[in-house]
């Protein structure tokens, strides 16, 4: 992985995720020190997570989707303004993310794996991935 | 349903590291599943409102009860209802504390004694609940030298669904695990 072109891109980058199940905010935290990012967080609200982006830089964030049973788009959009490219791990259907928030979101279908998740990472800092 | 797959998935993928064998894994992660589900077991009798945590504590604590009564000493203090979020992450903390002390400590000895105790403090606008682990007449105990896949799994859930925080005392003549957290939820 860490010779690939997504490897390049991410080797070094630090990673906000927002991610309300906790097991599954461990394993995503030890994924993304995998592929030789820094994770900030991770956060269980959108409400953590701005708190965090308020104190410290991400260079880019994997966000759950569906926050406490209900998607929180004003956080993709503050992270919009801030100009924190995103990705989005989901546990619904591509037609789920057609929401004007999310439009040319970078997604990845849950379960995840680390593969995944470093292509869509890598999609949302603007790596050209095959 | 998928994301109750991608935390069995996620159960499934951290549960490693340090595992001599296939079968101590299977015993591992089959645990952890097993306090999983017995939380939801717990929360199915409140259409998955909340649980008395004394309630929580005996469950936890079941197994070891049944072979050696006297291994266990509960003193509850004034009744704290958990949410599901709360039950559930204390389970898993219960059951990381338990494996631990069945292999390794108070519980892996006929002597051993195990007392969990809990006090509701004031602080300031809040109540907090003082929940207190304490392993005695066991082996000595000596702090672990790296951070295990168990212990960050329990200040994880203390932090996570507790809003709160967890102490590991690694003293010689026993753990204590102190959890401190709030005892009126507001929105986080």
């Amino acid at each position: 992985m860490n010779g690939s072109r997504e490897g390049v891109v991410l080797k070094g980058k630090t990673i906000l995720i927002v991610e309300d199940e906790m097991l599954i905010a461990m394993e995503l935290e030890s994924m993304v020190e995998a592929l030789g990012c820094t994770v900030l967080g991770p956060a269980k609200s959108a409400k953590r997570a701005l708190a965090l982006v308020d104190r410290e830089r991400a260079d880019a964030a994997l966000l759950d989707l569906n926050l406490h049973g209900s998607s929180d788009p004003s956080l993709a959009k503050t992270l919009r303004e801030r100009g924190i490219p995103f990705a989005v791990a989901t546990g619904y259907s591509a037609e789920a993310l057609k929401v004007p928030e999310l439009q040319n979101t970078p997604y990845v279908n849950k379960p995840v794996t680390r593969a995944k998740i470093a292509k869509a990472l890598a999609r949302a800092l603007g790596g050209r991935p095959q | 349903m998928k994301n109750t797959l991608a935390v069995v998935q996620a159960l499934a993928a951290q549960t490693d590291g340090s595992f001599g064998s296939v079968a101590e894994y299977r015993k591992a992660f089959i645990g952890r599943l097993h306090a999983l589900a017995s939380a939801h077991d717990a929360l199915i009798g409140s259409a998955f409102q909340s649980v008395d945590m004394k309630c929580l504590i005996e469950l936890a604590t079941e197994a070891f009860r049944v072979d050696h009564p006297a291994l266990v000493e509960l003193v509850a203090g004034d009744p704290v209802n958990l949410t599901a979020r709360q039950a559930q992450g204390l389970m898993l903390v219960l059951h990381e504390l338990g494996t631990n002390a069945a292999k390794y400590g108070a519980l892996s000895r006929h002597e051993g004694r195990l007392h969990i105790s809990w006090t509701l403090e004031q602080r300031e606008d809040r109540r907090d609940v003082h929940l207190e682990w304490r392993e005695r007449h066991g082996p000595t105990v000596s702090p672990p030298s790296e951070k295990g896949f168990g212990s960050k799994l329990i200040e994880r859930a203390c932090a996570y669904e507790l809003d709160g925080e967890a102490e590991l005392d690694y003293a010689p003549e026993g753990l204590t695990c102190r959890i401190a957290f709030p005892f009126d939820q507001e929105e986080s």
